[in-house]
């Protein structure tokens, strides 16, 4: 291998591997979550650019889906969508305010005994993991009101 | 990783904020109208067959529902891309899962916005 190639490691715990927090503690877990209900968004946001197409065939076709989206299944899961919403954005706000350097603290030389950043950004975290749970919650009230 | 990389990245970061913001907007204006309701103040029916021409006679819907469209595919399929690139990362897999992501996004972009903006010319059409 030459110089200037970086070395390649060969991923050996695979898709297992996002299920071990190890030393990232409970932000391993929410990198984990974060995975799922950004998969779960995407697979919704394939689903619905096609439910919402039916606008073009008009007003009974479109009237027929939204009969649809009336069964307490669909507005379960319309729930559970907001819900992978509220997560997937709150989290990614904190990974990007930690990207970009904000919200970790200050740098610091690495004297024994050392600090991880993972001890600044845990506020930050907490903060933001409260007001996602209140949002669940206020948004349930609304997408959870079954019909009949 | 290289600079085509970081400037993947940056995008799929800047994606992330502008869904945030539109989807944000389009989840309370569509599906929490009763609780924005009490913010605001007044109350529709966004989804009833009125609303939905009123929002599609909107250039300005119009072309924010495109543009949402379009940063939510690439931020999804950034993020898709990149799960299944950590499970198979050979050169071959790669380029079979970059073709892939690319292909699935274009399919899904041209399909939302033909929809879209047909129904645009059709609801402005007298």
């Amino acid at each position: 291998m030459s110089a200037s190639q970086p070395k390649q490691y060969v991923n050996q715990i695979g898709i297992i591997g996002w299920l071990k927090g190890g030393r990232h503690g409970f932000e391993g877990y929410l990198y984990l979550l974060h995975r799922i209900s950004g998969l779960a968004l995407l697979l919704f946001l394939s689903a619905h650019v096609f439910v919402t197409g039916s606008r073009l065939f008009g007003e009974a076709a479109w009237e027929q889906v939204m009969r649809l989206t009336h069964h307490p299944v669909v507005q379960l899961l319309e729930y559970l969508v907001y819900v992978a919403f509220v997560f997937h954005a709150l989290n990614g706000v904190r990974l990007i305010l930690i990207e970009f350097g904000l919200a970790v603290g200050r740098p610091e030389r690495p004297v024994y005994p050392y600090k991880s950043s993972l001890n600044a950004q845990r506020k930050l975290m907490i903060g933001l993991m409260i007001i996602t749970g209140l949002l669940i919650v206020l948004g349930g009230f609304e997408l959870l009101r079954f019909p009949g | 990783m290289n600079n085509a990389h970081m400037k993947y990245w940056l995008v799929n970061a800047l994606c992330g904020v502008v869904v945030l913001i539109l989807l944000g907007g389009h989840m309370a204006g569509m599906h929490l109208d009763d609780l924005l309701a009490l913010v605001v103040g007044s109350s529709t029916e966004p989804l009833e067959w009125a609303e939905v021409n009123v929002r599609g006679q909107s250039r300005l819907f119009t072309v924010s529902y495109v543009f949402l469209l379009g940063t939510a595919l690439f931020h999804g399929l950034y993020g898709l891309h990149t799960i299944l690139t950590e499970r198979w990362s050979g050169r071959r897999a790669a380029r079979f899962i970059l073709f892939g992501c690319w292909s699935a996004g274009v399919i899904l972009f041209l399909t939302g916005t033909i929809a879209t903006v047909s129904f645009h010319l059709l609801t402005v059409t007298p």
